[in-house]
């Protein structure tokens, strides 16, 4: 039988095939960080008790269990009308900012007008227009609120976009020229699909900004029944232990969207770097 | 010079400096522009929706830079020179942390670099401070420090601090650990000590890592400045004026409007400032680009 | 009918003080079914020539034509298929959908056969479903000769493919070309650095000088087909190798 010569050379067998990844190798990951945790919520709660700290110095972890309890229906719904606002303005800020992006790689005239204001912009404190916003539309409306989470989005995730349709290998652009290939062809088979990346890092970005937009914004005015107002109204009191259980909820949500992006994220993108880390181990 | 080196040389070479300037300057005009001539056309055709046109809602931009050279309040100090002085007061204390979080970031990953159990140790606890929304929390922080004694401008710096120690420190321990291997091993030949290695070659080659992270938490300073000044009974920042003027607002919005211009002013000071001291320490080469995953740490 | 014909052919970049001239006064004529050869030192418009070939950049002076058109009308009807220094095989895509993407492009039909038969012949069948990050670089570059020549090309350009590989694989693959060539019946150009690699490919080599990039020599290797390891330490090859490096010093000598 004639051995394929390809088969000479052993340096090139293909470089880290994935394994699979059995529940012992992720408990091994995960192991650690979750240990931590929770040994950090048992010093946290045997310091303050052995210490006897005040309440309104460092409430325990028990405390404030017992208050969200307590306090769940009032701080769901706050919680709820908060998500409204985080999450009106997050597809509002996507979706500008998504489109944005695409007419700055259509036309490079907009690219380079756009592009240094975008950049500059964000570096400005943008929040500073939510009392403005919070004026301009009726003090009921949430509208004011997504209007904030709206504007603040719209920069990463456009920019990141941009960047990630524009900077496409010169090698992957002369092939597709060699194919006679025509601009919606270069677009819909390189273009785009070399951005998901630079997407979803950015859509990262604006989820856990969206959740914490809205609730800075609510510290500026506005209805009561929102998790800003009703931080910062606890806050007032001095009454530390529901604030905290409000922020536990706020957290807890930026971690539920932000774990939806990652999923998003890899079902999308089962080719992608970081993921083939993560198997590799 | 290969083909694609000399291709790429007679491409359009990136806008320089005053081209960028100008363009955000002519965005600028457009915007104006556009503000304008919504509140022009709007008013023609009576529309309410959705911003009302009228003086209070929509000022025009004229008057709201007008408003600067007026009195604060009846035989005050005109607006912009109070402004500049709460400027002044939110900068400080922004600047304050933005120094001290740089500097325990830094220190933290040249230990890190240093010793890999340190790093193992506690790299969790940084990543895991991260995920403390400190800007939400920023005023129930500074109540808290009043309750404690703690002088507002200082609970303030502690929330700028904050948000500036973790991305200059995951930064820097990038750029620590960016040198080629190669750079390493020559090192290595010319028995160099660890010091010597660290700060002739790992640290110039962190510079531009560590900028990109200070231009960042710049921002993120001021906003934690800002938001932190927003429980009652702080007064003298932008923070306080903000909030003030925006409860005046049926009375005299403009003041608002102004408040904000000042504000993203101060803003672009800052992170001027920055720049302008990226360019004296970071080889024009060797700078980076615009990170904007870094750019959300809050 | 040439394959290829270019006549003072001049590729200059820049203009004013900033001009560099890549090529000048560039004659040649490729036959169908040659294999031919460019090669020079850096700087002598090798991989300039062949983007003119393939119209991914156009000509300052003179005229070129493929296949009796003009390089433009070529390259839209694509009459050639090209293979870089780096494989640029898409990342998102699976093996075999990136030999597909021409045909994609071309809107042809039974693309997942004309895929599979390709991968055969350059021997990565079991392949088909990997993405290009888990093969080495000389599997990612069959790939990419693979995906050149899906929709059967009457020309084949490779701009120094196995430059990043290693001596080892590099044989191997010159083998696997000239095996692609035999069976296919491709004309092609090839742009190397490597004067073994052009003597032992080649039907002919096209020695160049660089400043401005010119044609000094042209040599034809007349050695025998099929060419195995054995050609390689065989005395003829020797000398055409010994020539080709005579050639590029006086070419350098020239400039």
């Amino acid at each position: 039988m004639t051995a394929d010569p390809m088969d000479a050379f052993s340096g090139d067998l293909p470089v880290g095939t994935s394994t699979p990844s059995s529940l012992r190798v992720r408990l091994k990951s995960y192991g650690p960080a979750l240990a931590l945790f929770v040994g950090g919520l048992l010093v946290w709660e045997a310091a303050v008790r052995v210490f006897d700290i005040q309440a309104f110095v460092l409430p325990k972890p028990s405390t404030i269990l017992e208050r969200l309890i307590a306090q769940w229906s009032v701080i769901i719904a706050a919680a709820g009308n908060t998500m409204i606002e985080a999450l009106g303005g997050l597809v509002a800020g996507v979706i500008g900012g998504v489109i944005i992006a695409l007419i700055t790689v259509r036309w490079a005239g907009a690219r380079e007008g756009i592009m240094p204001f975008a950049i500059a912009t964000n570096s400005i404190p943008i929040i500073a227009l939510a009392p403005i916003l919070n004026n301009m539309f009726p003090i009921t409306s949430p509208v004011s609120k997504m209007a904030a989470v709206a504007i603040v989005v719209f920069f990463p995730v456009m920019i990141n976009t941009a960047r990630g349709l524009i900077e496409v290998d010169q090698s992957e652009l002369e092939l597709m020229r060699s194919y006679a290939a025509s601009p919606r062809d270069v677009f819909a088979r390189v273009r785009i699909p070399h951005a998901l990346p630079y997407f979803f890092s950015a859509l990262k970005v604006a989820t856990t900004l969206s959740i914490i937009v809205a609730i800075v914004a609510e510290y500026f005015g506005g209805p009561q029944d929102v998790l800003g107002q009703y931080i910062i109204g606890k806050a007032n009191l001095f009454v530390y232990p529901d604030a905290w259980a409000a922020i536990v909820v706020a957290a807890a949500i930026g971690i539920a969207l932000y774990g939806m992006v990652l999923v998003t994220e890899r079902l999308s993108m089962p080719w992608h770097v970081s993921f083939r880390a993560a198997d590799e181990k | 010079m290969n083909q694609s080196a000399l291709m790429t040389r007679f491409r359009s070479a990136r806008p320089g400096r005053l081209k960028q300037a100008a363009s955000i300057l002519i965005v600028l005009v457009v915007l104006v522009l556009v503000w304008e001539a919504y509140k022009f056309i709007w008013l023609q055709l009576g529309w309410i929706r959705p911003i009302r046109p009228d003086g209070t809602t929509m000022p025009h931009v004229w008057d709201m830079v007008i408003e600067l050279f007026r009195p604060v309040r009846r035989g005050g100090d005109l607006l912009i020179l109070d402004l500049t002085a709460r400027s002044l007061f939110t900068l400080r204390e922004a600047f304050a942390g933005f120094v001290i979080g740089g500097v325990f970031g830094f220190g933290l990953s040249v230990a890190f670099v240093r010793s890999t159990m340190l790093e193992r140790a506690f790299m969790p606890y940084v990543v895991a401070s991260q995920t403390i929304p400190i800007i939400a929390i920023a005023p129930m922080v500074v109540v808290w420090g009043g309750r404690l004694d703690i002088p507002q401008w200082l609970s303030v710096a502690v929330i700028s601090a904050y948000l500036t120690f973790f991305p200059v420190a995951i930064n820097t321990l990038r750029g620590l650990r960016s040198p080629d291997p190669n750079a390493m091993e020559l090192m290595k030949s010319y028995a160099a000590t660890p010091s010597e290695v660290l700060w002739k070659l790992q640290v110039p080659a962190a510079l531009p890592y560590i900028f990109t992270a200070l231009k960042v938490s710049a921002t993120a300073s001021v906003i934690g400045a800002l938001i932190g000044e927003l429980p009652a009974g702080f007064g003298e920042g932008l923070g306080r004026a903000l909030l003030t003027f925006s409860s005046q607002f049926g009375a005299r919005s403009v003041k608002l409007y102004a408040t904000v211009i000042v504000t993203a002013i101060a803003g672009i000071l800052f992170v001027g400032a920055v720049v302008l001291a990226e360019r004296r320490f970071v080889t024009e080469g060797s700078r980076l680009p615009y990170d904007v995953e870094l750019g959300q740490i809050f | 009918m040439s394959v290829v014909e270019a006549v003072n052919l001049g590729k200059t970049f820049g203009s004013g003080s900033e001009a560099v001239t890549a090529l000048s006064g560039i004659d040649l004529s490729i036959e169908s079914g040659e294999f031919v050869s460019l090669i020079g030192p850096s700087g002598c418009g090798k991989s300039t020539l062949l983007r003119l070939i393939g119209d991914l950049t156009r000509p300052s002076s003179g005229e070129i034509t493929i296949n009796g058109k003009s390089a433009e009308q070529a390259r839209r009807d694509r009459d050639y298929g090209i293979v870089f220094q780096k494989a640029t095989l898409l990342d998102w895509r699976t093996v075999s959908k990136n030999v597909e993407l021409p045909l994609e492009i071309m809107d042809e039909a039974r693309r997942s056969e004309r895929a599979a038969e390709m991968l055969e012949l350059v021997q990565l069948t079991d392949f088909t479903s990997h993405y290009p990050w888990q093969l080495s670089g000389g599997m990612q570059q069959r790939v990419a000769i693979a995906r050149a020549l899906a929709f059967k090309p009457s020309l084949l350009l490779m701009d120094e493919p196995f430059g990043a590989l290693d001596e080892m694989t590099r044989e191997l693959m010159q083998q696997e070309v000239l095996r692609i060539w035999a069976e296919t019946g491709t004309t092609v150009v090839f742009v190397t650095h490597s004067i073994p690699e052009a003597v032992f490919l080649s039907t002919r080599v096209l020695v160049m000088s660089a400043r401005p990039g010119q044609v000094s020599h042209v040599i034809d290797t007349s050695l025998p087909h099929p060419r195995t390891e054995d050609t390689r330490e065989s005395n003829a090859y020797y000398d055409k190798v010994t020539e080709v490096r005579e050639a590029l010093r006086q070419g350098e000598r020239k400039s």
